[in-house]
């Protein structure tokens, strides 16, 4: 309060303090404030009646689109050359952007849950109602959301013309875009989709890579032909993605391209080399792996003598022999395993034939057999 | 008189399933969660009850056993979207006729309910 009264002159104050306190400015300030409150409630007023109004539209077209659909749907499965046409009142609401998207979204849901006859009505509806407009348009907004939905309603509804699009988005800057993208093309096409590997300087996730073998999964394997040059791609992650792909479908044409990523620079790359192997090994596998042994991390010295275990090629005995004297528990224990598995006449000689560390190697030798 | 009682939580295909099953002379019932299908189990005493598994309040699963415990068990075909076979031995052994999954085709899924009621028709006469 003092410091109140040193910034503001005492006359001043009193004479704020003389107007504030009269029964004109109270009377205003009154109506003002009250018109100020029946304003504000007015506005939420208005605002919550819209939604109403709004949400009540929704739900009465959404019951009568529905209605139509199931119709449309029942009348064209059981009689497929009659012509089954729009209500005009249909028509009329189906001029709007608003309700050609909720009735995009029905569509949506038809297609995902319904297959056969059924399904392939859901996609002509889609284009008797001309949605493709909408799908456009979502392809090309600036919101990367809208865009993946654009790319989503493509392929569910088995739009082949736009794959041209598809392809350009398979590369595109933002993550969820390119992947729905790339989604899209492999569920439209299946193998032959693959061939925007090439293309794509962006790197496939972890997930993507998931995705897209899953998808892969639902269609008849066809030969992979690009298979070398994916796998001399600078794109390390279409490099270890093409691995991937020649683990689920093994092909030994394609054998020595794989091999040459054996000395790759990426170690995830040479893990998925090893695992590789085991689908497609040839005679001079062992020797291959035997000698980048050294070279590797733990874990993909584990991964080599997984490998080792799996193959028809028997590894040299002094190779395995040495490594049960790694300093690693499991690399030894692989090695024994590899020993009984490889050579089982001649195990128990081996493992003990060396006075030194004779004991552990018997308790180890135990192990192994107790495994076996 | 074949009545059917179907529960599922899309109302899309809830309404294609209704005009379906009407247009094959069934008299149908529908709702889309469990507490309203339970009261309609009584109420309306269906001879077959087509549901979802993942609907709110019960699940089809609890459905399954509600219908099956009642003095006239009523048969059920379960309509998944899970192609679990945990889920669908577990559904067989509490006495589903049949377990569908999505996406499915309506012709299939409307030949497989009328199996079921014939089989049933069969067994009661």
């Amino acid at each position: 309060m003092h410091l109140l009264l040193n910034i503001i002159p005492f006359n001043g104050l009193n004479g704020f303090l003389n107007i504030a306190v009269s029964i004109e400015f109270l009377q205003n300030g009154t109506v003002v404030a009250l018109i100020s409150c029946l304003i504000v409630l007015l506005v939420i007023l208005g605002f919550v009646l819209v939604r109403r109004i709004r949400r009540r539209k929704r739900i009465r077209f959404q019951k009568l689109f529905r209605n139509w659909l199931a119709e449309a749907i029942t009348n064209r499965v059981m009689a497929p050359e009659k012509n089954f046409s729009i209500s005009i009142q249909l028509e009329k609401l189906l001029l709007k952007k608003y309700y050609r998207l909720l009735a995009l979204d029905e569509l949506l849901i038809c297609k995902k849950y319904l297959k056969g006859h059924a399904m392939n009505e859901v996609v002509q509806l889609y284009q008797q109602l001309q949605l493709r407009k909408e799908t456009d348009k979502k392809l090309k907004s600036y919101i990367w959301s809208r865009v993946v939905k654009g790319i989503h309603e493509i392929y569910i509804f088995d739009q082949y013309d736009a794959m041209d699009q598809l392809f350009a988005f398979a590369d595109n800057e933002n993550p969820f875009i390119r992947s729905e993208a790339q989604f899209g093309l492999v569920n439209l096409q299946g193998f032959e989709a693959l061939k925007f590997l090439k293309r794509i300087h962006n790197s496939l996730s972890s997930w993507d890579q998931i995705n897209l073998l899953h998808q892969l999964n639902l269609f008849e394997p066809k030969p992979l032909v690009e298979m070398p040059e994916w796998l001399v791609l600078e794109n390390e992650s279409v490099v270890l993605f093409a691995l991937k792909l020649l683990e689920a479908y093994p092909d030994e044409q394609y054998y020595p391209n794989m091999i040459t990523c054996l000395h790759h620079g990426n170690e995830a790359i040479r893990k998925q080399v090893i695992r590789c192997c085991s689908n497609i090994a040839q005679s001079d596998t062992c020797s291959l792996l035997e000698a980048q042994f050294e070279k590797e991390t733990i874990n993909n010295q584990l991964g080599v003598l997984e490998t080792l275990k799996k193959i028809h090629p028997i590894p040299r005995k002094d190779f395995l022999l040495q490594n049960l004297n790694h300093p690693d528990d499991r690399v030894k224990q692989l090695a024994a395993e590899l020993i009984a598995l490889k050579f089982p006449e001649d195990v128990a000689s081996m493992l003990l034939g060396n006075q030194e560390n004779a004991s552990k190697r018997e308790q180890l030798f135990k192990h192994v057999q107790a495994l076996a | 008189m074949k009545k059917l009682l179907i529960v599922e939580q899309e109302a899309v295909i809830l309404e294609i399933l209704n005009q379906r099953f009407l247009a094959d002379g069934w008299t149908t019932a529908c709702c889309s969660d469990g507490k309203t299908a339970i009261s309609l189990i009584d109420s309306f005493q269906p001879t077959l009850l087509l549901t979802n598994i993942l609907i709110p309040f019960y699940s089809g699963i609890e459905l399954l056993q509600a219908a099956r415990a009642k003095t006239n068990p009523i048969e059920v075909v379960i309509l998944a979207l899970l192609i679990d076979d945990d889920v669908k031995n577990q559904c067989y052994e509490m006495g589903a006729a049949a377990y569908l999954t999505k996406p499915f085709d309506l012709e299939i899924l409307l030949q497989e309910v009328n199996k079921v009621a014939k089989t049933k028709q069969s067994i009661l006469h």
